[in-house]
């Protein structure tokens, strides 16, 4: 497989690069399959980076292995942000409340959390018209703005890993989406996003094609 | 501490919404025990000898029940994904789960091994030392079923794979637990501390193991 | 001495080298082990001629233990250190291992039928070996059962190393229980403090099981590769 190309990012606005995410010559195995060879990135706070590639072509493989739920054949990957993670699965438990999903989540990531943040977290992905409901009953688009208020629960600044996270979102909530990212990207945390849609974007954002 | 105590409040919610479940177990516990007179004849002579075993193995065969959805859920959900970037970290989410399965799998059993034990005419003295092995026991046996089902996570006829992973592993847990419980040393007796052993190198065993499973288990979770 | 086996052509170069002398001395020790035992040797004043049994139990029952220890090496190269022939050799052992053992309670069975007049009896060693029997069908099983082959190798590795732990403890609960519940029937030890006339065809035999236990083990180990790289080749984006 051909080695992947980063495009050189246009520099951030504060003129102060502080780097969030280094991996190097990071090489990951599905079975036999190679599907990640030898890619080098380099990431800093404020930026935000999309992944694009086919399906299939080893954004999710990425996002998991900076997850640490894969392991990497050789090369190292290095974070000096905590971690938020939100893959394909939305990481609730369908017999309970949106809201106690929220709430336990920040308890086994031993984050503080008052019944206001809980409210505030749910109101920026206006779900809390339906978080006392149980999670199996909602539909696939409630769930998934349920799993994204996590974002806005987890401490800053963090690195966002996000796999498709606009997957069965309407318009209004894509926009609160990019209005989460866009404040997050602020505040000095950085986002890796593998998403087909096109989302708004600012000076800082790096493209990185996997799997050419 | 605050993360080990949500986890387990959290199975314990959703064990709640599902407690029908809790009287499916003890009706296959109480049908089990209840085939052991039938095949053998209600008043011979080996059912009174039989009683203690018979509780064993029936609560052996009914604290591996759901093990092998014990993981499964919350990989399916992705919930494993985040608990293994979270403070609570796999091998005390491990320990957690074995904490909440015993709660709503074993305790049951425990308290209704008296009523069990006065349809199989055991000796009322003899309690005390059965319901302390059953105690100890079925923790033991809870942290194998931890492992069992953390290495079989994703396999195919998971439930058959974990009884046969830990079935064999159980063996020193039954031996040791039929005769710490029908022993005339008092509730105290050398097998129970050997029990006891057991226990306690599994308490510092399953955790690890299962972080390990758990963590090298590539499962692709969701859609 | 690992790092350099590591390399599977290294490994197949090697084996090959090692193969055929290992091949002579298998054969040379087992015919002539088993000549001496079955017919040249001594029958045992009590138990007569089904004592010659021992110079197949033996051997099995040691390599079954044997195996089990090296499947557990495996494990331990295959998790900790990510040796990748670990996989392949574990693989390779794990059903040699476990013929082994059926091997072995075949054997006692055999030899207990004239000995107590039962097939089978619940003797500490016999049940220790049953149990070890259980033990190497789930590391088996537990390797086979995903839909990925390769998904089982890990759990299976773990497994193993958490079998090596118990196989003692299994033996000393099996040893306390059988004291504890039959005086009786205890198996006679075929030991070592037995005339020469016994010990030499016991050693030979236990030689040439061991350079068997080898054989079968490497050709399942190059049969494992060739498989693994026919599988890579599949895989590989048409040309």
């Amino acid at each position: 497989m051909t080695p992947d190309r980063n495009t050189q990012p246009s520099a951030p606005a504060s003129g102060t690069a502080v780097p969030c995410l280094e991996i190097d010559a990071l090489t990951v195995l599905r079975g036999q399959r190679l599907v990640i060879d030898r890619l080098t990135h380099r990431q800093n706070r404020g930026e935000l980076c999309i992944l694009t590639g086919a399906n299939g072509a080893g954004k999710s493989t990425l996002l998991r292995s900076i997850a640490e739920r894969l392991p990497a054949e050789s090369g190292h990957i290095k974070c000096h942000l905590p971690r938020v993670y939100i893959g394909h699965a939305d990481g609730l438990a369908g017999a309970i409340s949106g809201r106690k999903n929220l709430q336990s989540w920040a308890a086994v990531n031993d984050i503080m959390v008052t019944g206001a943040d809980i409210e505030q977290a749910l109101a920026g992905f206006d779900a809390a018209r339906f978080a006392d409901m149980p999670v199996q009953l909602l539909s696939r688009g409630q769930r998934r703005r349920l799993a994204l208020a996590r974002l806005l629960l987890a401490p800053a600044p963090s690195l966002w890993l996000l796999d498709e996270p606009n997957t069965g979102l309407d318009q209004d909530s894509q926009t609160r989406l990019e209005t989460a990212i866009a404040a997050h990207l602020l505040a000095g945390g950085a986002v890796m996003a593998a998403t087909h849609i096109e989302m708004a974007r600012s000076t800082a954002t790096i493209h990185l094609a996997i799997g050419l | 501490m605050r993360p080990f105590i949500a986890q387990i409040s959290r199975d314990l919610d959703i064990a709640w919404q599902n407690r029908q479940d809790v009287v499916v177990m003890l009706g296959f516990f109480i049908i089990i025990i209840a085939l052991f007179p039938l095949a053998i004849g209600p008043k011979s002579a080996m059912l009174q000898s039989l009683g203690i075993p018979m509780i064993w193995i029936a609560a052996l065969l009914s604290s591996l029940n759901g093990f092998d959805r014990l993981f499964a859920q919350d990989v399916r959900d992705g919930w494993l994904d985040q608990i293994s970037l979270s403070a609570l970290g796999l091998g005390w989410y491990a320990v957690a789960k074995a904490v909440s399965h015993w709660l709503t799998a074993s305790l049951p059993l425990l308290l209704i091994t008296p009523i069990l034990a006065l349809m199989l005419n055991i000796a009322t003295t003899k309690l005390p030392a059965l319901m302390t092995a059953l105690l100890v026991g079925t923790m033991a046996l809870t942290l194998l079923g931890i492992i069992g089902a953390a290495l079989a996570e994703g396999a195919r006829r998971s439930s058959a794979l974990i009884a046969i992973l830990v079935l064999p592993l159980a063996v020193p847990v039954l031996i040791f637990g039929a005769l710490a419980a029908a022993t005339d040393d008092g509730i105290i007796s050398p097998h129970l501390m050997l029990l006891g052993a057991m226990l306690a190198l599994l308490l510092a065993m399953a955790p690890l193991v299962a972080a390990t499973a758990l963590k090298i288990g590539e499962t692709e979770s969701g859609i | 001495m690992f790092d350099y086996l590591a390399n599977p052509s290294r490994f197949i170069r090697l084996s090959n080298r090692v193969f055929m002398p290992i091949c002579i001395i298998t054969v040379i020790c087992l015919a002539y082990g088993l000549y001496l035992g079955l017919f040249s040797s001594p029958a045992d004043y009590q138990q007569g001629d089904t004592v010659r049994i021992i110079y197949i139990h033996v051997p099995a029952a040691w390599l079954a233990l044997f195996g089990y220890v090296g499947l557990g090496l495996c494990g331990l190269f295959y998790i900790v250190w990510r040796h990748p022939l670990a996989d392949i050799a574990a693989r390779a052992i794990a059903p040699v291992g476990a013929v082994f053992a059926f091997l072995t309670l075949i054997t006692g069975a055999l030899w207990g039928k004239p000995m107590w007049g039962a097939w089978w009896v619940w003797d500490a060693r016999l049940t220790s070996m049953l149990i070890l029997f259980f033990f190497y069908l789930g590391v088996i099983a537990l390797a086979n059962g995903f839909d990925r082959p390769e998904r089982g190798s890990r759990p299976a590795a773990l497994l193993a190393m958490v079998g090596v732990i118990n196989v003692p403890i299994v033996k000393f609960s099996v040893d306390w229980w059988n004291t504890l519940h039959q005086p009786a029937s205890l198996l006679r030890s075929g030991g070592p403090a037995i005339d020469s006339s016994m010990l030499t065809p016991l050693i030979l035999t236990l030689i040439g099981a061991h350079g068997y236990f080898i054989i079968v083990v490497i050709l399942r180990m190059r049969a494992l590769l060739a498989e693994r790289r026919l599988a890579a080749m599949r895989l590989r984006p048409g040309a």
